[in-house]
């Protein structure tokens, strides 16, 4: 995935291709926004700790709250709970903006709630991002076809959905919600699939229509659809062979952990103005306390003596700050709640959170070493 | 615009047809034995992402654009493949095909060409990515204030010459894309 400062100087080439800059929505509710770079770096835990003594409370209480979400998921879907803020329109304040109210209120809404809340709460979390980095994998895609046939259609495809009295694109927003159950699938079970799925059901039509988009081929269709909308007009006006069945315009899709890695997120810390059983979000920034298991002992010890320095460095590297995208990333299939970083010529570590903030280094090795390829 | 009119559509990019497609209705799905019915939906469901794929979406219309009218016969013939795969009985085939056609040089398709106008003014409906892009088309040129008082002036001449004053309306060349295969 290119770099977006990167995409928009090229962007900026291309006449009317970006838009005056805008600022994002406005929150519902006041609170301190915890901006990370990455938008697969947070932690979502409860905590002990119910308020300061200076603690605002609002004069509605948490029911009205819900029943007001209600309302507003019914009328604009997932958007009224999160919300992607496009690089085309900003240069420094784009990406996805969620707020901790709407974390409670999916916690509430769409989980049982004899699951403790921290977990109901991650699994909301992710649900809204999964759906938001929908948006930007598009937006993405868009930008890469505009800097290739030069020509503007991100901004006149927004434009000809406002013209035609439409606030959102049905396919997209299908899409995206299929996402967030195509991603749950693979890690919750049926009961808290079937939760989300039934929550995601009363939404407006398109959202609501993402049971077309939640198989490979539907989910495949539906990317193509919102391409064939952004920019097949001017690709096909300029004779490029978009609509050739041979083209596979698919390539141009993001790979969506990377997708989730390379966007921005801003959790809003909005939760603080009602009686809620408090979370307390985190983006993780920094590792200062890492053990070492037996396993990643016994590796360790087999190592080159440079590689044995290599790890102390990164330990001390981990204190200050995580390394970039994709030095550090999360890892996926059966390594799945580990992440890895890399060292140099192939080497990496196996890492995952534990209690209280401290992580356990688990494996370290090659790559062949690891058990793959 | 109309069928021939590609010369006409010069200046105003790209013609694209307006076309639907036509799937077996849902009363005819009922009507189907209720073990081809699952296969005969999701090959539908086939037939429509690949129409989809083939043509634009055009938005506020159920019908779509479509780039290469020659072509729809050729589609239509793939997508009622589609619909009509894996499906042997004869009862259901005669449900899912398309009804033979009274003319020999119409047949029937999978298709439909959107017309526009009524009884003999009948004509093919075209929408050009000029108009469809607006002010994005890249070959979009807004006249300066300078421009339209000297076009005012060319016209208010042409009229005292006793003419229309069409050929200067029509006169003025947009520039040319960013690319484009000549």
């Amino acid at each position: 995935v290119k770099n977006i400062a990167e995409i928009r100087s090229s962007l900026a080439d291309i006449r009317h291709s970006i838009g005056y800059d805008i600022p994002p929505n406005r929150p519902r509710f006041r609170g301190s926004v915890i901006k990370s770079a990455r938008a697969d770096l947070w932690d979502l835990n409860q905590s002990d700790d119910r308020g300061s003594p200076t603690l605002i409370v609002d004069v509605r209480d948490t029911d009205d709250l819900f029943r007001e979400l209600d309302e507003s998921v019914s009328v604009r879907g997932i958007e009224a709970l999160a919300w992607y803020h496009p690089f085309h329109v900003s240069a420094n304040k784009w990406g996805i903006y969620i707020p901790i109210t709407s974390v409670h209120y999916c916690a509430a809404r769409w989980f049982n709630p004899r699951i403790r809340l921290s977990r109901r709460a991650s699994l909301a979390l992710t649900v809204l991002l999964n759906h938001e980095v929908i948006h930007y994998a598009c937006e993405y895609m868009i930008a890469q076809f505009e800097l290739l046939i030069r020509a503007c259609c991100w901004v006149p495809a927004r434009d000809r959905l406002k013209k035609a009295g439409f606030e959102w694109f049905n396919d997209e927003e299908a899409l995206a919600n299929a996402n967030s159950v195509r991603q749950l699938r693979t890690s919750a079970p049926r009961a808290i699939v079937d939760g989300v799925d039934r929550a995601l059901r009363q939404s407006p039509p398109g959202y609501r229509d993402f049971s077309l988009a939640v198989s490979d081929e539907g989910f495949q269709d539906h990317i193509l659809e919102v391409l064939r909308h952004n920019v097949g007009i001017p690709a096909v006006d300029l004779q490029t062979g978009f609509l050739d069945p041979a083209f596979d315009a698919l390539a141009f899709f993001p790979d969506l952990d990377d997708a989730r890695a390379c966007c921005p997120l801003y959790l809003i810390d909005d939760g603080r103005q009602f009686d809620f059983p408090p979370l307390s979000p985190r983006i993780v920034t920094c590792i200062p306390h890492i053990v070492e298991t037996n396993r990643f002992q016994n590796m360790f010890r087999k190592l080159e003596l440079r590689r044995q320095e290599e790890w102390q460095q990164m330990k001390m590297t981990l204190a200050k700050a995580v390394p970039r995208y994709p030095r550090f990333k999360k890892l996926k299939g059966q390594l799945k709640g580990f992440w890895g970083l890399y060292l140099s010529d192939g080497f990496r570590v196996h890492i995952r959170p534990a209690a209280n903030g401290i992580w356990e280094a688990v494996e370290i090795g090659s790559h062949t070493a690891m058990g793959h390829g | 615009m109309t069928q021939t009119g590609k010369d006409e559509s010069e200046d105003g990019g790209f013609p694209f047809s307006v076309v639907r497609m036509v799937a077996p209705s849902s009363t005819a799905l009922e009507q189907l034995a209720s073990d081809i019915q699952g296969l005969a939906q999701a090959n539908i469901e086939r037939a429509r992402r690949i129409f989809r794929s083939r043509t634009l979406p055009l938005l506020g219309s159920d019908a779509r654009l479509f780039d290469f009218l020659p072509q729809v016969g050729n589609l239509s013939c793939e997508l009622d493949y589609a619909i009509l795969e894996g499906i042997h009985d004869e009862a259901a085939l005669a449900i899912l095909s398309l009804p033979p056609s009274d003319d020999e040089l119409r047949p029937n398709l999978r298709i439909e060409i959107v017309h526009t106008g009524k009884g003999d003014d009948r004509r093919i409906e075209f929408q050009n990515a000029g108009v469809l892009l607006g002010k994005y088309w890249y070959r979009y040129q807004e006249m300066n204030m300078f421009d339209v008082v000297e076009m005012v002036k060319e016209l208010e001449a042409a009229q005292e010459r006793g003419q229309s004053g069409l050929d200067i309306l029509r006169r003025s060349k947009p520039p040319a894309p960013p690319r484009r295969v000549k």
